[in-house]
């Protein structure tokens, strides 16, 4: 389940040459999470939502705040993954970072691929 | 954490509008209410958390005050985004790497 279009997340997807339960694992597990993923840069992490298989939600403390992690699996092709990364801000559409105002903001908006 | 929380400062509906306001210029706290339903003081609050979080800065003109945006204040956020923006590619290159060694 994917939440709504969010202007002001960042977005990365990729394709995994492994299916969604190994990725699950790789994911959910908090010995191998930390393994690839590390710790967060301003305290521990804290998992929020867990549907096993299919979607992590992961607290993530930064230097300038709270943010929120969520990683959501799909099957992809040949049996591989779809992996979608979103890492947001707790301040979803402030009006004065969108890229069309004058102020600093990333040209082209801020969803990519990986 | 350095400083106030920006993010928090920011995650508030009616602080994001006062601050869309003042995107387009310098307003008063009486020019900021009109069409918000708020109190004058409540907007006074939001603008003390902003000012706070750097976000907001004010210019006194005799009585009357004026508050405009604090280009400056962005620059925690933008810096968020240009960190984020490089580390979540290479985490993603740990996790297939990760992937390859771990048993099916």
């Amino acid at each position: 389940m994917t939440d709504a279009p969010d202007s002001n997340a960042l977005v990365f997807e990729c394709d995994l040459d492994a299916p969604p339960e190994k990725v699950w694992r790789a994911i959910a597990t908090p010995e191998l999470r930390e393994a690839w993923l590390g710790e967060p840069e301003a305290g521990p992490s804290e998992v929020t939502r867990a549907e096993p298989g299919e979607r992590l939600d992961l607290t993530w403390p930064t230097r300038e705040g709270e943010t929120l992690v969520s990683f959501e699996i799909e099957g992809g092709e040949g049996g591989g993954t779809h992996l979608t990364i979103v890492h947001r801000a707790l301040a979803p559409n402030v009006a004065v970072l969108r890229p069309r105002r004058a102020a600093p903001a990333p040209a082209g908006g801020w969803r990519m691929a990986a | 954490m350095i400083g106030p929380d920006i993010f928090r400062a920011l995650g508030d509906p009616t602080r994001r509008a006062v601050l869309d306001r003042l995107s387009a210029g310098e307003r008063s706290v009486t020019e900021l209410r009109v069409g918000l339903p708020i109190s004058q003081p409540a907007v006074s609050q939001h603008l003390a958390a902003l000012k706070a979080a750097g976000l907001v800065g004010e210019r006194r003109e005799g009585r009357k005050v004026f508050y405009r945006i604090e280009p400056a204040g962005l620059a925690p956020l933008i810096d968020w985004l240009g960190r984020y923006r490089a580390f979540w590619p290479e985490r993603i290159e740990r996790l297939k790497d990760l992937l390859k060694d771990m048993d099916q």
